[in-house]
């Protein structure tokens, strides 16, 4: 052995750590090499093909939104690079609008782990994560695709750089026609194979980065431009409308971000603007919908480190809403202010802890103090195996449509509050140098209080109030192995949940509804992902089960549960400098009817065949 | 590796013991055959989860779902209304456009008119044809009730609500932002005449006299005050004009007795009021109580009076039941959002 140091090149780790990012409490993390096969899909596909979040869809372009455990879409954030960017108005953010190849990394936390990122996440919070990638500084990659039902769309991503700066231009492009074939089994006693129309969709966007570092610092400046123009199809029961409903996205994000350390002290600031802008038109109904909202956000966070054991962190954030639409009466704005102090720490080798307390001020009003505490627990020394139990009482700030929505809104809303447990088992083995295994078992329950809801008021519309109290609970395990020898690689995800949800307290037992599965919340959902590399050929094939989703609170109706697989074949050149990756998939590959919404079909057996050529320094 | 893959098994294996039918209610078609009231369940909009119902005299008793069970498909989008011609049904099924026509005595399916626009209310014009309002578009539709057909339509320039016929002349009523009564003359199908009356005519009946009368609810915005207004059917003028005492009075669903005597309509109760009466009741007829009415129909055969109870508009509501005389007789559990109710008179008046 050699007593000398070895001065070794700059690594960059890609892989996630076991360890949890909030201790204590639940985590995933889609890296790279699953977002990439999705480059070309949604958000929505990545994470409903990836996780045990139900994505609840309108059909193929139409709005997609995001429901953990058995909570509503209000209660799951998503976040970039760690700003919320969930719609003020509505509380909500649209999955499908975002392609999943803008994104580098996806964070999932679960629970009170949301916490550490933003409050209101009652079922958890997606953090999109796009980063410089100091180590591949220059490179190119362009990737169009052609797709079944008029699909054409294109990827694009540049970065250029040296060590210490680095600049990264992604934009996309995507088009559809959308007029996929379905099963019409409602219009009469015979099935009918139809086509769906309106469903068209034209999205693009960018995203520009600035990274700058030296040996203590990073300065990053970043802007997300994206638009969608789409139509709306009506359910298959109602009446096709001409000319169709029409609506139209655009946001604008750009973030500024210093982060800097110093021994053990470490500070960020953020700074944000974000502005959202949706329009809605209906000709037949005389309805021209225009809705604009602008967020400035200012975020800081001091972390201090002492004696390598315990992290204090103080985090202030400044959050300004304003709203100008055509559903208000006059412009409102919203102030949202918080102070967190957490402290994590190490207490012996086998146990750590974490716990946060949360002070919220919205437009001055002081609120009761929200909190998470968590606890992990590694049982033995040479293995990766946690325990990991968290309480967190978490408050979501009613989204501005319920306040001031005319008619109905209500300013005098009370948050919404949610106390969240869960506990969780955690194993991570390695039975070889090329076999690796992690596996959970997590249980969890959430209670929520003061649910907003929208119900029939005095005169003849709808009001917003906080009335019903909803107990979700359940199961969730997850499998990922991942396998390589010589020039064979393989790797499982798989992932089931169990989710019970209900209404509760007197107003449920009262009308009977107590114990009742909420709408639109699947008991169960099943998830895998089996992909596969050898020599220059790469392939994944992923599956996944929803099931039985009731539609009525009594829950006498239903929509059967459904199966979809995806596959994809591809196969990847390398000539020196430049890599042609050819790839073809299949979705909805055994062509299964099904509808995730009501009334709203999805599309049967579609294709899409891509290519990346990418060119590096 | 054992226990990673039981703990996998052990969900999927649940999942799959988990199956369990859906209820079907059970129910024969004989009931039909007798006198009762349908009801129209709109469901929620978009849900396609609207309905009809049947209360049957014969056996007292509700039947959900009557549509769909007997023809083995769902009914639509927001069921809003029907009418009755002879042997036969009309339903309204608002958001899906369409009209399904049925057997009055065992709702099997006869045809569906589709690609209608937003169909609203039906009135039938001498037995040979009909008109449906719309709330989107500026024209009624007219059917010809022989060939089941769009067989033409009558531009009024505005969207169209309420709808009755007397005698050659229809009235169309512009609720949506509207305060006109449209006259139609029927034998022509064309507008003869428009009559300005209160923001936004929601309901009309014609009574014994062959008056009109037009509730006006004010519009949602309540700035302007609602109003009832009666019309001279042979001169389309008005006749009487009571105004509601507060701009946030709402009153809706005008119906009539079988006599074409009292007036009945829905404000924080059920009123009603003679024909000839002076002033507007300053009194509820049925109150609520822990009720919140909806809509509401009287009975023309014996006056009973049914009204609806949406409930929370998303739970399956309620039906009630009271007598001529206002007292309550019976609770019905519906489907999602009862709404419109069309009587079914039995022949044989001694059995309702």
């Amino acid at each position: 052995m050699h007593d000398e140091a070895i001065l070794i090149g700059e690594v960059e780790i890609l892989a996630k750590s076991e360890r949890n990012q909030f201790m204590g409490f639940k985590d995933t993390h889609l890296d790279s090499s699953i977002i990439g096969i999705y480059n070309q899909r949604t958000l929505a596909d990545l994470i409903s093909k990836n996780s045990v979040i139900h994505v609840k869809t309108y059909g193929s372009g139409g709005l997609a939104t995001p429901s953990f455990r058995g909570t509503g879409p209000g209660h799951t954030q998503i976040a970039w690079n760690d700003i919320s960017l969930n719609n003020p108005m509505i509380g909500q953010f649209d999955l499908s609008l975002v392609p999943a190849g803008l994104i580098d990394d996806v964070n999932i936390y679960y629970g009170g782990g949301s916490m550490g990122i933003h409050s209101g996440g009652f079922g958890g919070i997606i953090n999109l994560e796009t980063s410089p990638g100091w180590n591949d500084t220059e490179s190119i990659s362009l990737n169009p695709a052609l797709g079944s039902y008029g699909r054409i769309s294109g990827l694009l991503r540049v970065k250029a750089g040296s060590k210490g700066f680095q600049t990264v231009t992604k934009a996309f492009l995507m088009n559809s026609d959308n007029n996929f074939s379905y099963i019409n089994n409602i219009s009469g006693p015979e099935p009918l194979r139809q086509t769906r129309e309106n469903s068209e969709v034209r999205q693009k966007g960018f995203i520009q980065e600035f990274y700058f570092r030296n040996s203590s610092s990073t300065i990053s400046a970043r802007i997300w431009f994206q638009s969608a123009a789409r139509n709306l199809p009506v359910p298959i029961i109602s009446q096709s409308m001409d000319p169709p409903e029409k609506q139209f996205d655009e946001s604008m994000r750009a973030m500024v971000e210093y982060g800097s350390v110093s021994g053990i002290n470490e500070i960020n600031i953020t700074g944000a603007f974000i502005s959202d802008k949706l329009n809605y038109i209906n000709e037949l109904a005389s309805v021209d919908s225009r809705n604009n909202s602008k967020r400035i956000i200012l975020k800081g966070t001091f972390e201090r480190i002492l004696k390598n054991i315990l992290k204090l962190e103080l985090s202030l954030n400044e959050e300004l809403n304003l709203i100008n639409t055509t559903n208000y009466s006059g412009l409102k704005a919203m102030n949202l202010f918080s102070a967190d102090a957490a402290a994590e720490a190490d207490i012996t080798h086998w146990l750590g802890a974490r716990i946060l307390v949360r002070e919220l001020i919205r437009d001055r009003r002081f609120l009761i103090p929200d909190f998470s505490a968590g606890t992990e627990i590694r049982p033995f020394r040479e293995k990766y195996y946690f325990i990991r139990a968290s309480f967190s009482k978490n408050s979501k700030i009613p989204s501005l449509n319920d306040m001031y929505w005319m008619p109905g809104g209500n300013p005098d809303l009370l948050n919404e509050t949610g106390y969240s447990s869960e506990i969780t088992w955690e194993m991570n083995s390695f039975p070889s140098g090329s076999l690796k295994i992690r596996n959970d078992l997590t249980l969890f329950r959430n209670h929520i209080n003061n649910m907003i809801q929208w119900r029939p008021g005095s005169y003849s519309y709808w009001e917003a109030s906080n009335i019903g109290n909803i107990v979700t609970s359940g199961v969730e395990t997850g499998l990922d192995i991942g396998y390589s020898f010589g020039k064979f690689n393989a790797g499982l995800n798989a992932g089931y949940s169990y989710t019970k949800a209900s209404n509760a307290g007197m107003a449920a037992e009262n009308s009977g509804l107590s114990g009742k599965q909420l709408v639109y919340v699947p008991a169960d959902n099943l998830n895998a992902i089996l992909r596969f590399s050898w020599h220059k050929f790469h392939s994944a094939f992923s599956t996944g089960y929803t099931g039985k989703r009731y539609l009525t609170a009594d829950n006498s109706q239903y929509l059967p549960p459904y199966s979809v697989s995806d596959l994809s074949i591809g196969t990847k050149l390398n000539t020196g400098r430049a890599v042609f990756d050819i790839n073809i998939s299949v979705e909805n590959l055994f062509d299964a009817s099904f509808q995730n919404i009501a009334y709203y079909p999805m599309p049967g057996r579609s294709f899409l065949i891509s290519l990346v050529l990418q060119i590096k320094k | 590796m054992h226990k990673i893959l039981i703990l996998i098994a052990i969900p999927l294996f649940y999942s799959c013991i988990r199956e369990v039918d859906p209820v079907i209610t059970d129910i024969s078609e004989t009931y039909l055959s007798g006198g009762g009231v349908f009801i129209l369940n709109e469901g929620n909009f978009r849900s396609g989860n609207g309905s009809l119902s049947f209360f049957s005299y014969d056996s007292l008793k509700i039947f959900n779902h009557v549509f769909m069970d007997i023809n083995s498909r769902p009914l639509g989008d927001v069921p809003y209304s029907m009418g009755i011609d002879g042997s036969r049904i009309y339903i309204i099924v608002n958001n899906s456009g369409k009209i399904e026509v049925a057997g009055m005595n065992d709702m099997r399916s006869v045809t569906t008119i589709s690609k209608i626009a937003s169909p609203r209310y039906i009135s039938f014009i001498r037995g040979s044809k009909a008109y449906v309002t719309s709330l989107y578009s500026d024209s009624v539709t007219i059917l010809d009730l022989a060939s089941n057909r769009v067989s033409g339509f009558i531009n009024l320039r505005k969207s169209s609500e309420s709808v009755v016929s007397l005698s050659s002349t229809a009235y169309a009523a512009s609720w949506v932002g509207g305060n006109k009564i449209i006259v139609i003359n029927t034998i022509n199908d064309s507008v003869k005449d428009s009559i300005e009356v209160g923001v936004e005519p929601e309901s009309m009946v014609i009574d014994k006299n062959e008056t009109l009368w037009v509730l006006c609810n004010g519009g949602w915005k309540r700035e302007n005050f609602a109003q009832l207004i009666a019309i001279n059917t042979k001169t389309n003028t008005i006749e009487k004009r009571f105004i509601f005492p507060s701009v946030t009075d709402s009153p809706t669903c005008l119906q009539l007795n079988g006599t074409g005597e009292t007036l009945y309509y829905l404000q924080n109760g059920v009123r009603c009021m003679e024909i000839d009466a002076s002033d507007l009741p300053s009194e509820v007829f049925i109150s609520e109580q822990n009720n919140v009415f909806y809509r509401m129909g009287v009975n023309p055969s014996n006056d009973e009076v049914f009204v609806t109870d949406a409930g929370d508009y998303v739970n399956r509501g309620k039906v009630l039941r009271y007598s001529r005389e206002g007292v309550f007789i019976a609770e019905m559990i519906a489907d999602i959002i009862p709404g419109n109710l069309c009587f079914k008179i039995n022949p044989d008046p001694n059995t309702q």
